[in-house]
């Protein structure tokens, strides 16, 4: 059996500076949360962009915690992207909940063009971008 | 295993030069601060890059001593990483303190900081006095 795995949360923004619900569960077959990375499709989007994160109904991360702090560009080394918890977070099963924030649009008017091009993707598909919250899970 | 939790102070600065003072209680589990951190969460004009834009300090229920003061920059690539802190909190220890914005521009725009306190539930060793 492995021993590691990304497990991928998807949360779809669908406007600027909006709050997003996350539930979901952990994968059964891991014990350990390990660390937690936060992928956002444009470093602009992390400028004021928040998530706050429970675990089995235990507050990991505050409503208020910026996502800059718990996350890496594409600088960083891949293996070296993730941010660890010092603590044994049980995985097993374990109830996810959260609540992902979106910076605003600020950041963007700096870049008209990048602004524009989410607009059309929400036109076209219904929301603007996608982060993707990817949990390290380990039985190690 | 010990546990480590960010309590999260956040001040909203509205007018250029505001002193803003706060009150923050800690949650009674957390036995120990080890570090702080000031943050922008807000966008600012690339135009204040590289400025100071406020002041805070900050005490832990004793006016003898300050244990934060720090200053906040507008950085574009700013290190996340922490100060170091080592203070024993009392059971729902209060921390309380100042920020002071020392931006005072013209088109000011309002925004905001968080001020992060990384605590544990973990007794730290008593030092010799």
């Amino acid at each position: 059996m492995k021993n590691h795995k990304f497990q991928q949360i998807r949360v779809r923004v669908t406007d600027f500076g909006e709050s997003v619900r996350i539930n979901a569960q952990t994968d059964k077959q891991y014990a350990k949360i390990r660390g937690i990375y936060v992928s956002l499709p444009d470093e602009l989007l992390l400028s004021g962009a928040l998530l706050g994160l429970r675990v089995n109904n235990q507050e990991v991360f505050e409503d208020a915690h910026e996502i800059k702090l718990i996350t890496s560009g594409h600088q960083v080394a891949p293996n070296k992207k993730f941010f660890f918890f010092e603590e044994h977070l049980e995985a097993g099963g374990s109830a996810i909940e959260g609540k992902f924030t979106d910076g605003g649009h600020e950041a963007l008017s700096e870049s008209p063009s990048k602004l524009e091009l989410m607009r059309a993707r929400k036109a076209e598909s219904g929301y603007l971008y996608e982060a993707k919250i990817y949990l390290w899970l380990t039985n190690e | 295993m010990s546990v480590t939790r960010y309590s999260i102070v956040s001040l909203l600065v509205q007018k250029p030069g505001e002193i803003i003072s706060f009150q923050h209680k800690i949650p009674a589990y957390l036995k120990r601060c080890t570090g702080f951190k000031i943050s922008l969460v807000s966008f600012l004009d690339p135009q204040y890059l590289n400025c100071e834009l406020g002041r805070l300090s900050a005490s832990f229920n004793s006016l003898k001593e300050e244990a934060i003061t720090t200053s906040l920059k507008h950085e574009e690539l700013g290190s996340q990483d922490f100060q170091e802190l080592d203070v024993q909190l009392h059971p729902g220890q209060i921390i309380s303190g100042v920020y002071v914005d020392t931006m005072l521009c013209e088109d000011f725009k309002s925004y905001r900081v968080n001020l992060y306190l990384r605590c544990t539930d973990k007794e730290g060793q008593t030092q010799n006095q």
